[in-house]
């Protein structure tokens, strides 16, 4: 230990002194490279074990998924199971739902999918058995979803439809135990007659029948934007369909995946009646009636100001009317709506209901009822004392001047409104304007105002005796 | 303890209390962090309040570069002996300066007391920096290297060895005359008196009630108030406990040194472990996919074994091993001579860990074996406490 | 194999980019994202590379905070070990000593790996709800546990010595509330143009640390002494250990939680484990930083987990997530070898750079890292990003100068981002009055 001692570190004389007065080092505590080298082997060999293990193992994992819970919100999981309902299409996505019978309960098994920029042939159909990996959504009071972005992400093993019918399916369908039914979340191929149709907002749901059973038929509306037609179906037509079988609240509904698995096979006819012989024997029956439209009565939904319905007088007052749900007319094109109206012939296939103390024929859709143009005037009355309880239900075409009007109070919606309407003859009688015709009105008729009405002879509320409008156009400001 | 494992302790104690958790996630409420906050408060207060308002009855505060020793040891000799006049109970505080040369360069003195000799030793060191490297060949000569100054009272030293002044503020000495007539060396007398008394806790928790309205404030700030003053309690320098009815520090139970690393590791891991557990428990309240019925179902008792106990003591064994095989080692060998200014250098050379088992100390208290008993179980005692009604509040 | 080839290969490309001052991994991630959309190439392949980026940042990255800046004794106070070292003329010693801490940490994170698939998820199950208070309570501890850096207060009076003491926590407090007005700015309003939107962190970061430590290594008079380039590093291995551990601990906390970045976790590892001394110190923070940054990307890929945490994991997922067990083990493998690789090259660098850089003025070196850093914010961000760099530099001297933390920066500036995750943005900027 001579003072020329110096430090392996900083090289500088440290006169013997430990650690090195200068930099610090202490020579009795230290490492070689040959310590990193042990560490690098033994890294290394981790490696290889772990190498080893990426070699042996390649099966993902699946996430129950009812296990999904907020915890794992935008995690990335694989999920596995049956397609059970769906696809949805939106634009630029797909969406479908995925059961895993992970769970007693249904809502708990089943996990809502998103597939962004979906490529046709991996977009999967109910009954496929698919497994798919994604990120998890499961915000905290949230909805959970899967949003799948790459196609490679799904693999589908394509179902097989069996055949059945829609018999067999209801008869062994349990509402409140869905999962127990043989053919939930299968692929099925039934025939069956379409019998009605109800619109949704995003969707059509068609009735399909064998005569023995009921059952409905999902149909998205996404699916006639992708492929650009519509489905094309009538009441009556003959259809066999393959699709899978899902279900909603309980019930069973076929899902439809493409127009290009369901066939028409054939068209029945409806047996052809005349209006007039339409009675309670008939009811239940689906037939084709005709005639002239005499009048269109607006009906209101009582809850907003939307229509609910159109009653069609068809030939005769008395005879039994047809009635035809707003949303039923709003799949017809704009020109044959427009042709609903008085004047015009029709020809239409309805279902004759039950309606009060007599019967009505309900028009049943899909379909495009024959429509010929005409015009019709009910009879005109000049003299309005002329108009009593015994023309109730009669037609009329009044002509005269405003002299009052009135509101009846409707709540929280606009008010219903009761004009005094005066003839010539200083006679009067009372126009009846729901609120869901008024408010459409872009100028009401007022005080003061020569107004022509076509209108039926009708009481309400409070007012025995009134003269209603069918329609906007029932209504003809003249002065 | 580090501050860390007192904010940590604090909200530990806070976890306990099932409204402060659930409301955590329900509401966003961070009530829960009034734990930790007073947890760490008694040495917030003592070291960014209270250090700058201590009464300084005397300053040293020497020339860096014309530094004599001798005065400074006649100055704090003198001050020794003036307290040894005075009335028992009274104390006189001497603040000692550092010597900054440089941004990173000062000039290292030490003050040692000598109780044999009854002699205040003041040694002049060579320029050091903050971390301790002493810069060499820059001692200084021999007749400004040393400083003796005797005083007349026998004197309680219980910190032992020599006190280094160097790096940023330097440290503070009472003087406390005590009923015995001797004279005892307080170390840094601001601290851990009225900041780390029960008493000042209890005006704290009150004050929280009186803003919130709530005892579960009232309670989470009296609970992590009161673990920071046991865990001091631990170590070897006590707390004023009931200031301002008792006027000094009481001694620690020596139990733990607070800046030993494993211990405060130790604490952290067992203060995680059981915040785990906590919220692993009251989470079940809010949803049951954020909790693992499994491991509730352990009971604490099971899991702490498992989870706590059984890794430390493979930890403490490792360290048991390390310490007997590093016993007698000391932090430096000396291969110089160990006379004049170059060796006492070398002797005082800062940058040392962990020396205590290097220094036996005669009058270095030990409490007795019931004390250290009590101060365990009263340790103990409050988390049994917490974990049996913590469900509740 | 040729996945394994992938990790070197960004370990080559990570190692280059690593020795320029100012990048960080955000950057790494969107040059890398940049090379995937020009080289179009199977993605798990790239998602190797991203990891080979990585690494070699964490590991032959030391070399930049060892050799780039050197100070004498005027500007000594603010510098980290590493410098210290090369000062003493160990240079290579501390670079080689924060890449054994790294490795330690990549040896840890092998270890658990096994297990993360089970450990993680608990984590994360129970944890889950409370992030948002976790997170405001390290921010609360960190503020509140900063002590005073005073030299002693002379003042007579008891409030003139409060005063004094508190010069350096007011500057503290100052910067964090500056720093959180800046990123209620930085992340609000588009400065940076949007097409470079995805770096306009770059230059806050670069203002607030590089700059300034860049520009006191500038009137820095010495001259970098020559170094040693012994294989021998003075470290005992119980400060290897100490350092991995409460480094990798550090580490992996900062990559688990949200928001909170490898200098906070490192804190927290060393106040938790008392971390004592340089040497300490260095495989601490070298440990903490590559288990933050590998760390979080690894995160990704535990099976079950899927955690996206750090700018890495967040840019490469939308390339490729990890979709079997097997690519998990693929990762790991893959992190084991790039490390060693790294490793090695850190070796040779740090030699090399040892050799170059003795008997050059300091002052030289610091100008050319300098023009470099302003190039490489100007390619990155353009002028917008010049103008924020000069501010946040402007910012970045004060904690230096006021002898307070420079964390204190980096937690207010990512406070907006606290306060949205807990939905207290608008009420904040409210109570500021710019809202």
């Amino acid at each position: 230990m001579t003072e020329e001692k110096r430090c392996p570190a900083c090289g500088k004389p440290t006169a013997g002194y430990v650690p090195c007065p200068h930099c610090g080092a202490d020579p009795r505590n230290s490492i070689t490279l040959k310590f990193a080298a042990v560490i690098c082997v033994i890294i290394l060999g981790f490696g290889a074990v772990f190498y080893l293990a990426y070699l042996t193992t390649s099966e993902a994992a699946p996430t129950a998924i009812s296990s999904i819970d907020s915890w794992i919100d935008y995690s990335y999981v694989w999920v596995n199971g049956v397609v059970s309902s769906g696809p949805n299409y939106g634009s630029g996505v797909a969406s479908f739902e995925i059961y895993d019978n992970s769970a007693e309960r249904l809502e708990d098994a089943t996990l809502p999918v998103e597939y962004y920029d979906p490529v046709d042939n991996t977009v999967p159909t109910v009954g496929d058995q698919i497994m798919a990996f994604g990120q998890l959504r499961a915000p905290v009071g949230g909805d959970k979803e899967l949003r799948i972005s790459f196609p490679s992400d799904i693999q589908l093993t394509r179902a097989e439809p069996v055949a059945t019918t829609i018999s067999d399916i209801m008869s062994t369908w349990d509402t409140s135990d869905p999962l127990s039914s043989p053919w939930i979340f299968k692929r099925v191929t039934l025939t069956g007659t379409v019998t009605g149709v109800r619109p949704l907002s995003s969707a059509k749901i068609y009735t399909l029948t064998d005569g023995v059973s009921d059952i409905e038929l999902y149909v998205h509306n996404g699916r006639e934007t992708l492929e650009n037609r519509s489905l094309g179906l009538n009441v009556l037509d003959v259809v066999t369909v393959t699709s899978g079988l899902s279900q909603y609240s309980g019930s069973p509904q076929l899902v439809l995946a493409s127009f290009d698995e369901l066939q028409v096979v054939s068209s029945e006819n409806a047996p052809e009646v005349e209006i007039q012989s339409v009675n309670e024997n008939m009811i239940d029956n689906v037939v084709r009636v005709g005639g002239k439209i005499l009048f269109v009565e607006t009906k209101g939904s009582g809850s907003d100001l939307e229509f609910s319905e159109r009653v069609l007088s068809l030939d005769n007052i008395y005879n039994p009317n047809v009635s035809v749900s707003e949303d039923l007319l709003d799949l017809m094109s704009d020109n044959d709506k427009a042709l609903v109206k008085r004047g015009t012939t029709i020809e239409l296939v309805g279902d004759v209901q039950r309606y009060g103390s007599s019967v009505r024929v309900a028009w049943v859709g899909p379909q495009s009822p024959t429509l010929t143009s005409g015009s019709y005037e009910p009879p005109s009355v000049d003299n309005f004392l002329a108009i009593t309880s015994d023309n109730l239900n009669e037609l009329v075409t009044i002509t005269g001047s405003v002299t009052a009007e009135s509101e009846i109070s409707v709540g929280w919606l606009p008010s219903h409104w009761l004009l005094t309407l005066q003839d010539n003859l200083g006679g009067s009688v009372s126009v009846y304007l729901p609120n869901f015709l008024y408010e459409r009105m872009e100028s009401p008729p007022a005080v003061g105002d020569t107004i022509e009405v076509v209108g039926k002879v009708t009481s309400i509320s409070g007012h025995s005796l009134v003269v209603q409008p069918g329609v906007i156009d029932d209504v003809q400001r003249l002065s | 303890m580090r501050g860390l494992t007192h904010f940590i302790m604090g909200i530990t104690v806070a976890t306990f209390f099932k409204s402060l958790v659930t409301g955590a996630i329900l509401t966003d409420s961070w009530l829960i962090l009034l734990g930790g906050v007073f947890g760490l408060l008694p040495d917030t207060l003592d070291f960014k309040f209270l250090v700058y308002v201590e009464k300084q009855d005397v300053v040293i505060d020497p020339d860096p570069y014309d530094v004599k020793p001798q005065e400074i040891a006649n100055k704090i000799a003198d001050e020794i002996t003036k307290v040894g006049t005075m009335k028992p109970g009274e104390m006189r505080r001497l603040q000692m300066h550092t010597m900054k040369l440089g941004p990173d360069l000062w000039q290292s003195y030490s003050i040692y007391f000598n109780k044999a000799k009854s002699q205040v030793e003041v040694k002049v060191g060579p320029h050091a920096t903050t971390s301790g490297i002493p810069a060499f060949g820059t001692e200084p000569p021999a007749d400004k290297a040393l400083g003796v100054a005797k005083f007349t009272p026998k004197l309680v030293d219980t910190h032992g060895r020599a006190t280094e002044v160097k790096g940023f503020g330097g440290p503070s000495f009472g003087f406390l005359k005590k009923k015995d007539g001797t004279v005892e060396v307080v170390f840094i007398p601001f601290h851990r008196r009225s900041g780390h008394s029960l008493t000042m806790g209890i005006v704290c928790a009150l004050l929280g009630y009186l803003v919130s309205q709530s005892w579960v404030v009232f309670g989470v700030i009296i609970a992590g108030w009161t673990m920071h003053i046991v865990l001091d309690t631990f170590g070897h320098m006590g707390n004023n406990l009931f200031w301002p009815i008792t006027k000094q520090r009481t001694s620690g139970l020596y139990l733990v040194s607070a800046s030993n690393p494993y211990w405060n590791a130790f604490t952290v891991y067992s203060c995680i472990a059981i915040i785990l557990w906590n919220m692993n428990l009251y989470n079940a309240s809010v949803s049951p996919a954020y909790t693992i019925p499994g491991i509730s179902a352990l009971g604490p008792a099971i899991y702490l074994f498992f989870v706590v106990a059984i890794p430390w003591a493979i930890v403490g064994a490792m360290y048991y091993w390390y310490k007997q095989k590093t016993k007698g080692a000391r932090p430096f060998e000396l291969f110089a001579p160990t006379t004049g200014a170059v060796g006492m250098a070398a002797t005082d050379s800062a940058g040392v860990q962990e020396q205590e088992h290097y220094y036996e100390i005669d009058e270095k208290p030990k409490p007795s074996i019931i004390l250290r008993i009590l101060g365990v179980a009263i340790l103990a005692a409050i988390f049994v406490v917490l974990f049996i009604f913590g469900p509740s509040w | 194999m040729i996945y394994l080839l992938y990790g070197l290969i960004g370990v080559l490309i990570g190692s280059v980019l690593s020795v320029l001052p100012s990048l960080h991994p955000l950057n790494f991630a969107g040059i890398g994202v940049f090379i995937y959309l020009v080289f179009p190439s199977d993605p798990l392949g790239m998602m190797m590379i991203f990891m080979g980026m990585i690494v070699a940042y964490s590991i032959v990255g030391t070399v930049t905070s060892t050799f780039m800046g050197a100070p004498d004794d005027s500007t000594v106070y603010m510098v980290f070990p590493n410098q210290k070292y090369l000062m003493f003329g160990r240079g290579y010693e501390a670079s080689m000593i924060c890449g054994i801490g790294a490795l330690g940490a990549v040896l840890i994170l092998l270890m658990i790996a096994p297990v993360s698939s089970t450990i993680f998820p608990i984590f994360r199950k129970i944890t889950t709800p409370h992030y948002n208070w976790v997170l405001i309570g390290c921010v609360v501890y960190l503020l509140q546990s900063e002590w005073p850096k005073d030299f002693g207060s002379r003042a007579k009076t008891k409030l003139g010595r409060l005063k004094d003491g508190w010069a350096s926590l007011g500057a503290g407090w100052f910067v964090f509330f500056i720093s959180m007005m800046l990123g209620f700015i930085v992340m609000n309003t588009p400065i940076v143009p949007a097409d470079r939107a995805f770096q306009n962190i770059m230059p806050v970061f670069v203002g607030f640390f590089a700059v300034p430590w860049v520009l006191t290594n500038m009137i820095s008079k010495a001259d970098i002494p020559p170094q040693s380039v012994s294989n021998r590093f003075f470290v005992s291995k119980k400060d290897m250990l100490r350092g991995t551990s409460a480094g990798f601990f550090g580490g992996m906390f900062a990559a688990y939680e949200p928001i909170i970045t490898a200098g906070v976790g490192g804190v927290f590892a060393g106040h938790a484990t008392s971390t004592q001394g340089d040497t300490q110190f260095m495989v601490s923070g070298s440990a903490g930083r590559l288990t933050y940054y590998v760390g979080a990307f690894f995160l990704l890929w535990v099976p079950l987990l899927h955690l996206t945490r750090g700018g890495m994991a967040w840019t490469s997922s939308l390339i490729y997530q990890p979709r079997t067990e097997s690519d998990f083990w693929l990762m790991m493998s893959a992190i084991a070898v790039s490390a060693v690789f790294a490793f090695i090259i850190l070796a040779f660098v740090a030699r090399f750079i040892a050799k170059m850089v003795a008997g050059v003025s300091f002052k030289k070196i610091s100008i050319a890292v300098l023009f470099v850093v302003l190039a490489m914010v100007f390619g990155f961000t353009g002028f917008e990003g010049l103008v924020i760099m000069a501010i946040c530099t402007g910012i970045g001297l004060i904690p230096p100068m006021f002898r307070t933390r420079r964390l204190n920066m980096l937690l207010g500036f990512f406070f907006p981002v606290f306060l949205n995750m807990i939905g207290m943005r608008a009420d904040v900027l409210k109570v500021l009055g710019v809202y």
